[in-house]
């Protein structure tokens, strides 16, 4: 196949697992304040994505993939609250082990990438486009 | 799909100029875009002609916006995501630009052909 389509390929596979990544952050930002609904129950665990390559044979380029939508074994955050509807015997609510800051940092590289990805294919387009011109000009 | 309108003229410049490379060819690129019996061509033992290439050309490039289509269709009952439909429209609109390109090129061989005083 032609690189540069190629390549429109590739970097469109690297938009969709970037916007994987970011559905991922959106939940773990979303979920921020999730406790357990029962006294002691665990909260919302954060979520975390992990990407690998992946080769396309018809293309015979390597492509990238979710490898794994995994779980964060990290402690979560006790704050002392008697009267929430979690909170355990001594007043204890587990709350998630989300970082808004690591999660908008996340979101910040995600974005990045993606622009990187779509940089990458406004160029390729640009170039095959600008040698169908050359048909054209006279 | 409006499109269309300039892939018919490709195949049809395509079946004329058949008419400059050899006689005999026209008729079976109109049946092979028309999708007539295969064993035509190997009946007449050439293979591979400019008008068989034209018409490859022109069927990749109608099989590539009828993918856009229905990709676009599907984004829009939420089955493909947005990058997938880049994907397909941009394949379809590089084929359909290098047909048109390739198309307006042989046009114009043919004008120059036409213009030749005998």
């Amino acid at each position: 196949m032609d690189p540069l389509v190629a390549s429109l390929k590739i970097s469109s596979s690297g938009l969709r697992v970037q916007s994987q990544r970011m559905r991922i952050v959106s939940e773990n930002l979303a979920n921020v304040q999730s406790t357990g609904d029962t006294p002691g129950a665990n909260p919302y665990q954060r979520k975390t994505i992990t990407f690998k390559s992946e080769v396309d044979r018809a293309l015979g380029a390597n492509l990238v993939a979710v490898k794994n939508i995994g779980s964060d074994k990290g402690d979560y955050r006790v704050e002392f609250d008697p009267s929430h509807p979690a909170a355990d015997e001594n007043g204890n609510v587990k709350y998630p082990n989300v970082n808004t800051l690591i999660e908008l940092a996340d979101m910040r590289e995600a974005s990045r990438s993606y622009e990187a990805g779509l940089q990458m294919m406004v160029k390729s387009r640009e170039m095959i486009t600008r040698t169908i011109d050359l048909l054209r000009s006279r | 799909m409006a499109d269309l309108s300039a892939l018919s003229t490709v195949s049809r410049v395509s079946t004329f100029t058949s008419g400059v490379n050899d006689v005999s060819s026209t008729a079976r690129t109109r049946q092979y875009l028309v999708g007539g019996p295969q064993d035509a061509q190997a009946t007449q033992g050439v293979q591979g002609s400019f008008a068989d290439t034209m018409a490859d050309v022109v069927r990749e490039t109608a099989g590539d916006l009828k993918t856009a289509e229905a990709t676009s269709v599907a984004a829009v009952r939420g089955e493909v995501s947005a990058q997938k439909v880049v994907e397909a429209v941009m394949k379809a609109e590089l084929s359909l630009k290098s047909a048109v390109a390739v198309r307006d090129k042989v046009v114009e061989a043919y004008q120059e052909f036409s213009r030749m005083s005998i």
